[in-house]
């Protein structure tokens, strides 16, 4: 797989460098034309010379045509200058000359029909936690844009983080969409999972409040993050506000079979969501549905039904039910004199019960966050307005006693919109087996959107 | 402990492929709805304005972002990647985009 990602990371940098070099080379074959890229501020400035030559001609013209020519001759014998008359249509050639070079220029950087925009979010931050070993991590997450036409988008996002002393690259979605109607767009590809709301909105480094997803969303959670797929997606107008929808089918999760135990082997019974080969013939199908009641407040219910166990296997009549509700209220409170952010998230996983070893178990699993943000918008302070207080309680209940919940508290500095420097403070207890462990960390991260 | 039915691939795979045809057609239906009743697509005195749209839609999921901070060749493209994420009709996403390009 790495492999793989590899090559697409080296296709898509050979595609866009190439785009590049033709468009580098079509400008160096006009001579007239300068190397380097014409910033907007360059673009606007042409601009603005062309309309206020074009004014001037208009006056030029309209006091020429007034005023008598005449020529007065040198004096005799003098050092006097004599006044040369310009005639009209030599002012016109000139003008005329530089109003085509200007337009020349304005048409040459002016955008085509289709646009490209990079964009993207970075980090880079430290854990130090109670139960693991303190380390620096970093990650950069370039977004590829390309809109080819008003109804054709392409979306791609890369993820490129340092782990486990490697460089680690990952496809985390590649998305081509096409725009039925203003009320529904088809997308096709790998894409985030529409029926987890954190992971489809939340999870950008620059948007989360805090450094770390919360538990039933980070590394072995109870949903995936992303689907490879196809969906139906779009928004449905219900006086002034709306309802959303969003329907995919994809290759789905699959089953971990063998649990080996340990830190970082999967447990048997538990899914495992990188997984972007069907195994048995049979696709995941799930969505959300969302609504806004007021402006302020986002609900949504999202579900997923998955046939899980490969084809042929002792297993292979194991389906899991995923359900998921979400609620998101941002309000600008002239009362509280800034932005209240509050969101909450459960989520229900539920696993068939095949009655074979070692998958004879109840396999239900329950999870969920709940968080609040408040920023002092309207303190006249620029420093005490970009402060931002969170909280949040986050757990993930699994099969067998485990169980884990974690208390979050922390303060975010916004330098602007999206670029943040936050610090958090956690504490919870971790369950497993019979044995409780506490455990308590310390979070810091600087996390820019671009 | 719950036994479970045999069934074949052959007999599930149709069971998800239906179960989401019968979604897309259900919003495809909801969608054709929508563009029938709703009439004029404009409705200017119903509807919310580009900034009242941008105001209650963008900050769902993040601050405010400074329409100045994209060109309008940008915002073109940044609106549409967003319109999509946001479920936004066409009409919000147009007027989002056409009030973000006015500002910057």
């Amino acid at each position: 797989m790495k492999r793989s990602l590899l090559i697409l990371l080296a296709l898509s940098a050979t595609t866009l460098s190439g785009s590049l070099s033709a468009q580098e080379a079509s400008k160096k074959t006009d001579a007239a034309k300068a190397e380097t890229p014409v910033s907007r501020a360059e673009y606007d400035k042409l601009k603005q010379e062309l309309d206020t030559l074009k004014a001037q001609m208009q006056q030029v013209l309209a006091a020429k045509a007034q005023a008598p020519a005449a020529a007065a001759p040198a004096p005799a014998g003098g050092r006097g200058k004599a006044v040369v008359e310009v005639s009209a249509p030599a002012i016109d050639t000139a003008l005329e000359e530089r109003l085509t070079a200007l337009e020349e220029s304005s048409d040459y950087i002016s955008p085509g029909s289709t646009n490209f925009l990079l964009t993207g979010f970075a980090f880079a931050g430290f854990n130090n936690l109670s139960n693991e070993d303190s380390s620096f991590n970093a990650s950069f997450n370039p977004i590829f844009l390309w809109k080819m036409s008003d109804e054709i988008l392409f979306e791609g996002e890369l993820e490129l983080s340092v782990e486990d002393n490697e460089t680690e690259v990952g496809l985390e979605y590649a998305q081509i969409s096409y725009i039925v109607s203003d009320y529904i767009t088809i997308g096709v590809g790998k894409f985030l999972n529409p029926s987890n709301y954190f992971s489809e909105r939340l999870h950008p480094a620059w948007i989360n409040k805090f450094a770390s997803a919360p538990l039933p969303f980070g590394h072995g959670g109870l949903m995936a993050g992303t689907q490879l797929g196809i969906q139906a997606r779009g928004g449905l107008p219900i006086g002034t506000t709306r309802l959303t929808y969003a329907a995919y089918l994809s290759n789905g999760p699959s089953l971990n079979v063998e649990g080996e135990g340990g830190d970082h082997s999967p447990e048997a019974g538990s899914l495992d969501f990188n997984n972007f080969s069907d195994l048995n013939n049979n696709k995941a199908v799930g969505g959300r549905i969302g609504f806004k009641p007021i402006p302020s407040l986002d609900i949504g219910y999202g579900f997923e039904f998955a046939s899980v166990a490969p084809s042929g296997s002792a297993f292979r009549n194991v389906d899991a039910v995923t359900q998921s509700i979400d609620a998101n209220y941002v309000k600008n409170s002239s009362l509280l004199m800034g932005v209240i952010d509050a969101r909450a998230q459960l989520v229900w996983l539920d696993i068939d019960n095949p009655g074979i070893s070692p998958l004879d178990f109840g396999n239900g699993s329950r999870g969920g966050y709940g968080q609040l943000a408040y920023r002092p918008m309207e303190i006249d302070n620029n420093f005490i307005k970009s402060l931002e207080p969170v909280a949040r309680y986050d757990w993930v209940n699994r099969p067998g006693d485990s169980k884990i919940d974690r208390m979050s508290f922390g303060i975010n500095y916004w330098i602007n919109a999206s670029t943040a420097l936050k610090a958090s403070y956690e504490f919870g207890n971790e369950r497993e087996g019979g044995e409780s462990t506490d455990f308590t960390g310390v979070r810091v991260q600087a996390a820019i959107g671009f | 402990m719950n036994a479970k039915p045999t069934h074949t691939s052959e007999q599930r795979t149709p069971r998800y492929v239906i179960a989401f045809l019968s979604l897309t057609a259900l919003a495809l239906t909801l969608s054709a709805c929508s563009t029938l009743s709703s009439g004029d697509d404009d409705g200017a005195a119903m509807q919310p304005s580009g900034a009242e749209l941008w105001a209650n839609n963008c900050s769902s999921c993040h601050n405010y972002r400074d329409p100045g901070s994209y060109s309008d060749a940008q915002w073109e493209v940044a609106s549409m990647h967003m319109r999509i994420r946001a479920n936004l009709t066409g009409s919000d996403y147009r007027a989002i985009r056409d009030f973000l390009q006015s500002s910057n």
